[in-house]
């Protein structure tokens, strides 16, 4: 589904990922750990289009993806994610989650004024499914509030919402459960399961903690200093000695 | 005596009003403190000036061409100073000096071809009606209606439409919106438009009600700013109700002290809240404990 081919990205002079090549398969959830400082969100960035790589291609859906923007990204289908929360502060939930919607026609302020009617009913249309989705998140008692007033993990759940409504297909996930209580951990691991599984998304998630990765990874690339040093089922990467090692310090 | 500089206040408070919103529109959604709305504001006016004057169009048609083509010409500056500094990724700071520089040459290309001194762009003397013991002259009553139905529309336009609510989306997390796929380039277009529009609508009301010179947009624009930041930033609706507060403020300093003190006033208003609200006015506090 997608193809990182030798791509190296360099921030003034320091080499954030240097000849990585990976492959992303359809309907897995495949982890990204590694030290801090690995190159984890630096490909996250590049797979998103925040930033272009020096060199190398994407490849998406057997389509180069290299120098598309974010939003060209965002409508093939690609979605993600921030590390620190972010949420539309002051819009409220149901707004933050119909906003997502890739349903352009009504996004032209003259079709909104010439075909009123119709507009209407598309808008009611859009709200009735990102009711579905808020409910999906367990957000529903929520979705009047404004995005600045819900808690942190409440925010990760919104973001989960968002995403499920802009439809994308590939979920980037960038530690979905950092900062999260334990309670709210399992809620996130069973939506992301459910997203995988009854929704038929493909997710990359980005996280550090190794509990998390053993539950739900179908597959596993550990990087470190921007390269790829290993690729494999979790329980095979974990298992290998010198990656033990080096990232827990066992 | 009070109520005829309250109605003043109101009426000046509208221009600014209607200034405020449309800086907000530009300033939330590009982060672009943009000195040339003071530009754009005069081009405007004398435009409408020239159109009136000089080519003999009827006011109703050249209030609307010339508010038009300013707000074009905000388009221009979008397209051609601040997009390819956008493009290099370029501090603030690049596209302040830049918006500075952009109305210093637009002051100066005016004075040049109109000279400095003021241009009546209405002859005669404007009917008044009477509001009590006060008297309220036609243009300072279109100057109010037009900037409540501005205010209604506007409210309207951000709260029920999805280009409304693109525009605070984009303002509120610039980032995500792009990741959402929000389409950055319209919604920008969109916000030099219509905040153009605003600014130029209420220059050419202010210029049929006071007259104009090349320097005028300044002032307004700095009133426009503080009345956006004592709103809140971020904010739309706010700005626009600031903008009458700060216009009431004026007049009754003037009232009561002296139009020197109007734009002093104004300043220690802004420092005021900046050190014991600095999220504004109408902003509320951010969230700040885990409720899970």
């Amino acid at each position: 589904m997608l193809e990182l081919n030798e791509i190296t990205k360099s921030f003034g002079g320091i080499k954030a990922v240097t000849n990585v090549s990976m492959y992303f398969t359809e309907g897995k959830i495949t982890a990204l750990i590694g030290p801090n400082g690995a190159g984890k969100t630096t490909i996250f960035n590049l797979i998103s289009g925040f930033i272009s790589p020096d060199n190398g291609n994407i490849q998406y859906k057997n389509i180069d993806i290299t120098h598309l923007s974010p939003w060209d990204r965002a409508k093939l289908g690609i979605g993600r994610t921030f590390q620190d929360n972010r949420a539309f502060s002051n819009l409220t939930v149901l707004e933050n989650v119909v906003l997502a919607t890739k349903n352009s026609w009504f996004e032209n302020p003259l079709n909104n004024i010439i075909n009123y009617k119709k507009s209407k009913l598309e808008e009611e249309k859009i709200r009735e499914i990102a009711k579905k989705h808020i409910e999906f998140v367990g957000l529903s008692e929520k979705i009047d509030t404004k995005a600045e007033n819900l808690s942190y993990g409440q925010q990760k759940l919104l973001a989960f919402a968002r995403l499920m409504m802009n439809d994308a297909e590939l979920l980037l996930l960038d530690e979905p459960t950092a900062g999260i209580n334990p309670y709210m951990i399992n809620e996130i691991l069973l939506l992301i399961k459910k997203l995988v599984k009854e929704h038929k998304k493909t997710v990359i998630l980005i996280e550090h903690n190794l509990k998390v990765v053993l539950n739900i990874a179908d597959f596993l690339y550990f990087l470190e200093e921007g390269e790829v040093k290993t690729f494999g089922t979790p329980s095979n990467v974990l298992s290998d000695p010198l990656i033990k090692e080096s990232y827990t310090g066992l | 005596m009070l109520l005829q500089f309250i109605i003043n206040g109101v009426a000046y408070g509208s221009i600014i009003g209607m200034c405020a919103i449309g800086l907000a529109l530009i300033y939330n959604t590009t982060k672009i403190f943009h000195f040339a709305h003071a530009g754009i504001f005069t081009i405007s006016v004398y435009t409408f000036y020239f159109l009136i004057s000089k080519l003999q169009i009827s006011l109703i048609l050249s209030f609307f061409i010339s508010s038009l083509f300013s707000s074009f010409i905000a388009l221009l500056i979008d397209k051609l100073f601040y997009i390819p500094i956008l493009n290099r990724k370029a501090t603030s700071t690049a596209y302040t000096i830049t918006s500075l520089a952009i109305y210093i040459t637009i002051v100066n290309i005016i004075s040049i071809f109109f000279g400095n001194e003021t241009k009546i762009l209405k002859q005669g003397i404007d009917k008044t009606y009477e509001i009590g013991s006060a008297i309220i002259t036609k243009t300072q009553l279109l100057e109010i209606i037009t900037y409540l139905l501005f205010f209604l529309f506007l409210f309207l336009f951000l709260s029920y439409t999805k280009t409304g609510r693109l525009l605070r989306a984009v303002s509120s997390n610039y980032k995500l919106s792009k990741a959402l796929g929000v389409d950055i380039k319209k919604i920008r277009t969109i916000a030099f438009f219509l905040g153009s529009f605003l600014a130029a609508i209420a220059a050419n009301l202010n210029g049929l009600d006071i007259g104009t010179d090349p320097h005028s947009g300044m002032p307004i624009f700095l009133n426009s700013a503080v009345a956006m930041i004592v709103g809140g930033i971020g904010q739309f609706i706010p700005a626009a109700i600031s903008g009458i507060i700060i216009g009431i403020i004026q007049s009754l300093v003037v009232y009561k002290f002296s139009a020197k003190w109007q734009m002093a006033t104004t300043f220690v208003i802004l420092l005021i809240i900046l050190l014991f609200r600095p999220q504004g006015i109408f902003s509320s506090q951010k969230r700040i404990e885990e409720k899970i």
